[in-house]
């Protein structure tokens, strides 16, 4: 897939800087995220440029790929604020319960290892979709990498669902439309171990690709269902593209139309500085036609 | 573990002499991850009910999460995604599968040497000691891998030596050395000696079928090419450009040969995550290792086993061990 770039002007980055410098963030308490992403809206709304208008097309426009990658953001001293301030451009920055805060930090913590693939740890991590296991995931999420060298692994993968799609067999997709998958859910999620949902959808609206995916631990009722898992898995393996995103950019991210993955990364304890990026979810956008 | 057969209770020796050898060939079942490189929870669960007599009261375990394709286990030809396309045959189920195919003369052949041959690159625990920044070594290791295959002259001359021939068999096994290894725990897949094993040529696999044998099996993790615990995504070959580029390259080569789709693609089973022992290696026995009558729709991919080796005391059983 193709994603869409966008280079901030020297212009643009002063301004992102200065937002971020804002007096009124000095206000928020270092953990208080509820006040700090009510902040960055407000100051989100007086920035102006070529960065806001890459929001409509990403948002509105199901032709343009879902994946949007702003390279030349400032350094900031509060990365948080940065993220809160460029994702509430596209959208209202969401959280949901159990999921911990509004920004997350994808960094490795040796404290919560575990064994699945996840954003505390370092392993690599095929290309999934968000949440897979509520009923409601977010349409978008921003990625913000604040410490990433690519000497050290840990590139981004990318695919594209319509692209994905296309190049399955049709017995393949009219099994994946089928409520038949089994998707794991965490302890904390409403008490169940598993939910079942199908793999792919279409929007309702403009009848796009969506798609719901995590591949480890997902089991099928049939093995019709799990044979087209295996030729959904393939067809991401053929078509995703892999980008190194480096430190100062960001990626606005369909979390239904895309796929997102990783490759491993050396271990924070192996390096000085290990890779951080920091993640926020963005809710339904408001579009110019409503 | 093994027993000798004259260590049990006389009622529990019926129709066996007291130098016979029985060989348990499994793995025990555990509530803890079997030996794996999945990030899947392998963990099976347990709960207890009380069983629905009326007279009397028992209690009935049950197994939650248990995977067909945990510990000792069968893979069947449907373990193969779309073989039902490509088969000349709708897979069978694995209960339908007839008893003697599971049973018969069998011989372990042992293959440790080969596993011999990548020891330096591990430490005496498993682990895979090469620095995954280190590229030069790291690619010659990968390369190194080819060394585990067993072509058709090998495979021929090995069995030869323990004085038998394909056609009088009805399995094979292939002792590598690997269970040395084998722990209830989940490690990489590119980091651990138990995941690297021998595997067959296509030659090889052809001249297994060609003779009609009803199943083989290894004391490791697959009989496979272990290129395949690779999907150029892992720590050592993404640091590494040439790693990565020979991973994939060389995945495109093994997997249009690879054994599971020889084997299995024409009904050989195969037996995995053997338990051989050393005393086993070069002797052949007889072998029973009957999955349970899973009849269940779809199920036509794995089956768990208890398999055992016998070795009768009668002359000709045991060879000269090699």
């Amino acid at each position: 897939m193709e994603p869409i770039t966008y280079s901030l002007s020297d212009e643009e980055r002063n301004a992102l800087s200065a937002a971020c410098s804002d007096p009124r963030f000095d206000a928020a308490q270092a953990d208080d995220q509820d006040h700090l992403v009510a902040i960055a809206t407000e100051v989100a709304a007086t920035l102006d440029g070529g960065l806001r208008a890459q929001v409509e097309p990403l948002v509105a426009d199901p032709a343009t790929p879902d994946l949007l990658l702003i390279h030349e953001l400032p350094r900031v001293r509060e990365p948080k604020r940065l993220i809160a301030t460029v994702g509430s451009l596209f959208g209202p920055v969401v959280k949901y319960p159990g999921e911990g805060d509004y920004i997350i930090e994808i960094r490795e913590d040796l404290s919560r290892m575990g064994s699945r693939p996840s954003f505390a740890n370092a392993r690599e991590f095929f290309p999934h979709t968000d949440l897979s296991y509520v009923p409601d995931p977010p349409p978008f999420f921003a990625m913000h990498s604040v410490v990433n060298d690519p000497a050290e692994g840990g590139f981004s993968e990318f695919c594209d669902v319509g692209e994905i799609t296309a190049s399955l067999p049709k017995a393949a997709v009219e099994e994946l439309e089928q409520s038949q998958f089994l998707f794991p859910a965490p302890p904390h999620f409403e008490g169940a171990t598993s939910v079942q949902f199908p793999v792919l959808m279409r929007e309702k609206r403009s009848g796009r690709r969506l798609a719901r995916f995590r591949r480890d631990n997902l089991r099928a009722r049939t093995r019709e269902g799990i044979e087209a898992v295996i030729d959904f898995v393939k067809a991401v393996e053929s078509t995703m593209a892999e980008v190194s995103l480096t430190a100062n950019s960001m990626a606005i991210i369909g979390n239904r139309t895309v796929l997102h993955g990783r490759t491993a990364f050396v271990s924070s304890e192996q390096v000085e500085q290990g890779r951080h990026l920091n993640r926020m979810y963005i809710g339904a956008p408001a579009t110019s036609d409503g | 573990m093994a027993n000798s057969v004259s260590t049990l209770p006389a009622e529990y020796r019926r129709g066996f002499a007291d130098e016979d050898e029985v060989w348990d060939l499994s793995h025990a079942i555990t509530d803890q991850q079997p030996c794996t490189f999945t990030v899947a929870d392998k963990c099976p669960q347990v709960s207890f009910e009380e069983g629905e007599a009326h007279g009397m009261f028992f209690v009935t375990s049950h197994v939650d999460n248990l995977s067909l394709n945990t510990c000792t286990h069968i893979d069947f030809p449907g373990h193969l995604p779309h073989i039902a396309e490509r088969a000349s045959h709708e897979p069978q189920l694995v209960g339908s599968y007839p008893v003697e195919r599971f049973i018969g003369p069998t011989l372990v052949l042992n293959v440790s040497d080969k596993l011999a041959q990548i020891q330096e690159y591990f430490t005496d625990e498993g682990h895979l000691e090469i620095d995954p920044r280190d590229g030069t070594k790291m690619l010659e290791f990968l390369r190194g891998l080819d060394e585990l295959k067993i072509d058709l002259a090998e495979l021929v001359e090995r069995v030869d030596r323990c004085g038998c021939d394909l056609e009088s068999l009805t399995g094979l096994l292939f002792a590598s050395g690997a269970n040395l290894y084998w722990k209830y725990e989940a490690f990489e897949s590119w980091q651990y000696l138990y995941f690297y094993n021998p595997c067959l040529t296509r030659e090889a696999c052809e001249a297994i079928v060609a003779a009609k044998l009803s199943f083989v099996g290894i004391d490791a993790f697959q009989l496979e090419h272990p290129l395949i615990n690779f999907r150029g995504d892992e720590l050592p070959v993404i640091l590494n450009p040439d790693c990565r580029e020979f991973v994939r390259e060389r995945l495109a080569v093994v997997s249009e040969f690879a054994n599971h789709t020889m084997l299995l693609g024409n009904d050989v089973l195969i037996y995995e995550n053997l338990r051989l022992p050393r005393n086993v290696r070069g002797v052949r026995g007889h072998f029973s290792g009957v999955p349970l009558n899973f009849q269940l729709p779809g199920v036509t991919d794995n089956a768990l086993a208890r398999p055992y080796f016998v070795v009768k005391s009668e002359a000709g059983e045991r060879p000269t061990t090699t």
